[in-house]
């Protein structure tokens, strides 16, 4: 069948609101039917390919962030940094992006850090007098920093389509995350000023200390993950395991956030948000065989090569299709359908691929915060009962440092592959 | 009670992997003794199977992740249709599935198939993950199905705004 019919089918199937594993499933399915091959290979496949150890890390970091979220973990952070950071104009935002930075550095999704730390800022903003569209903004774009701070559910997600090097990838995000932080801060200070918020009270010692006390326990849990994976203690998945292991103590036990009895409900929703991940990577994956069994991989090679394309007009096109498909689809979604596609033509073309990976996880970064589809939007207009169209108007100055930090990291490869190529050396 | 049971399958499958992993770590480097070859093996069939089983509570609760964008662009009947024909391809997909994931493992048996490590675990146990989930997964379909047909509420069952936010 000619590859723009498949795409075709593909994309009406999930504009019509089809659930995207099936979209993916059932059109590889169809196409093995079409193609004769005998049926019986697709489950084959399917549990051939989930018997993946990096796979494993995706259900414990997602045990890990949600007893994070539930735990009471976020109140303990957002504290610290208010004792640290909260005096300066415009604090409160300057906290929002501190801690969200450090709660990326221990959950792997931005959704659930725009949320942790968004229920309890949000309204603390607003009662400070903020405009609700600068809170919901600042909240829904350093939130997004979830995914690209390590450890990062975007990132393994990837590294399993793309067989990359997971410790890899997440030291390639370490300063591009650092710097999207930084002029996060510095574009909130210069809008506190212009608006003059009020400077807060100074805060006593003993106020200053106990906090700092509170949150080290939490602070301990990406010195764990990060420093395990990088001594050669532990791999990724034993990481998130202990990570996983070490969340929900200190949410049971120190921060109390999660009761006795919700512990098996909870640890059920973590099952329940893996599987709607992996579901989608199963469909991905028919879909991906049939790319390649189908020598439609090598027909798209050609195609670039014969546009004569330099790798960074190349760079240039996928980021445009990625900015729109990310006004639609969801991160996983999108590094799904698209990868399979492109992956042939990255290396065709010698794009490195540990670069690549962190500029698609800027683009969904992007994703997350742009109109109309920006799950970070929804869900803080959802948490903050404001309207989605506040959240637009106060996350639109974000999206455009965002889209300059996708711009840099591009185009400039050492941001990323400076700090792995540093602690690895180079790739042979 | 179906939730209740499901769940606390899921919570065991994963704590199982979960315990597993760390057990490993510290094994490794306390005890090498106790060390095995199949823990990171076992970890990925208890964690395949907990996700196969989320299938059907996520059909149930609506949850699978979808593009909703043009759906709640569009009037009632229109809406309805679409998730009609959407719960009928999702039939065929989990039955062709669950039929050929059977015949997969009833030749896994034939063959007598081993996991690679010393346990020399029979691979149909884990193979089975896979039609059990795709089978569980018919009948909250069915469920469906049967609701947006005879049972069809615009108030509750139709996508808007509200419903996209709660259900990430």
């Amino acid at each position: 069948m000619s590859p723009f019919i498949v795409l075709g089918l593909l994309f009406l199937f999930l504009f019509l609101g089809l659930p995207i594993y099936l979209s993916l499933g059932f059109l590889a399915m169809l196409l093995f039917w079409h193609e004769g091959t005998p049926l019986v290979s697709l489950p084959q496949l399917l549990v051939d390919h989930l018997n993946s150890e990096t796979l494993l890390a995706v259900p414990l970091f997602v045990i890990a962030a949600t007893f994070m979220q539930r735990g009471g973990v976020a109140g303990a952070l957002i504290d610290s940094a208010q004792v640290w950071v909260g005096r300066a104009r415009g604090g409160l935002a300057l906290v929002c992006v501190v801690a969200c930075t450090i709660f990326a550095a221990i959950c792997g999704s931005s959704v659930a850090t725009a949320v942790a730390i968004g229920s309890i800022l949000i309204p603390a903003m607003v009662q400070r007098k903020y405009e609700p569209h600068f809170a919901l903004g600042t909240v829904a774009a350093a939130g997004t920093l979830g995914i690209l701070i390590p450890p990062s559910l975007a990132m393994i997600v990837y590294a399993v389509i793309a067989e990359e090097s997971v410790p890899r990838l997440f030291l390639a995000g370490v300063i591009p995350g650092l710097i999207q932080a930084v002029i996060f801060v510095l574009f909130i200070t210069t809008y506190a000023r212009l608006r003059n918020y009020e400077i807060e009270p100074a805060i006593p010692r003993e106020q200053f200390i106990a906090a700092n006390v509170r949150a080290l326990p939490a602070l301990f849990i990406p010195v764990i993950v990060l420093g395990g994976i990088y001594s050669g203690i532990m791999t990724v998945t034993e990481a998130a395991g202990i990570a996983a292991l070490v969340a929900m103590i200190e949410g049971i036990f120190i921060y109390k956030g999660v009761k006795a009895r919700d512990i098996i409900p909870t640890l059920a929703e973590s099952v329940k948000l893996t599987a709607s991940i992996v579901f989608i990577i199963v469909g991905a994956l028919a879909f991906g065989h049939w790319i390649t069994s189908a020598g439609v991989a090598e027909m798209l090679v050609q195609y670039v090569k014969s546009l004569n394309l330099a790798a960074w007009q190349f760079l240039l096109f996928i980021n445009l299709l990625m900015l729109v498909l990310g006004m639609f689809l969801e991160v996983f979604a999108i590094i799904l359908i698209v990868m399979p596609l492109i992956l042939p033509i990255l290396k065709a073309l010698d794009i490195n691929l540990v670069h690549f990976g962190i500029v698609l996880t800027i683009n969904m970064e992007i994703a997350l915060i742009s109109p109309p589809i920006g799950l970070n939007l929804f869900v803080l207009s959802s948490v903050s009962k404001q309207p989605l169209g506040t959240a637009v108007r106060g996350v639109l100055p974000f999206l455009l440092l965002m889209l300059m930090l996708l711009a840099l990291v591009t185009y400039v490869p050492e941001v990323t592959l400076w700090l792995p190529d540093y602690v690895y050396g180079k790739p042979k | 009670m179906l939730t209740k049971i499901e769940n606390a399958l899921m919570a065991l499958f994963v704590t199982m992997a979960l315990g597993l992993v760390c057990y490993e770590v510290v094994v490794r480097y306390f005890f090498p003794r106790y060390l095995t070859d199949f823990g990171l093996e076992l970890t990925v069939y208890f964690t395949v199977w907990a996700i196969f089983l989320a299938g059907a509570p996520l059909i149930r609760e609506g949850r699978h992740v979808r593009a909703d964008i043009l759906m709640h662009m569009l009037p009632a009947g229109a809406q309805r249709l679409l998730e009609i024909v959407g719960i009928l391809v999702g039939l065929v997909f989990t039955c062709v599935l669950a039929y050929y994931g059977w015949l997969m493992v009833q030749n896994s048996i034939d063959l007598g198939e081993k996991s690679e490590s010393s346990l020399r675990m029979p691979l149909y146990i884990y193979y089975a993950s896979l039609p059990v989930g795709m089978t569980l997964m018919v009948l909250p379909f069915l469920k469906r199905l049967y609701d947006y047909i005879f049972r069809f509420d615009p108030a509750t069952m139709l996508v808007t705004e509200d419903h996209v936010a709660r259900d990430k």
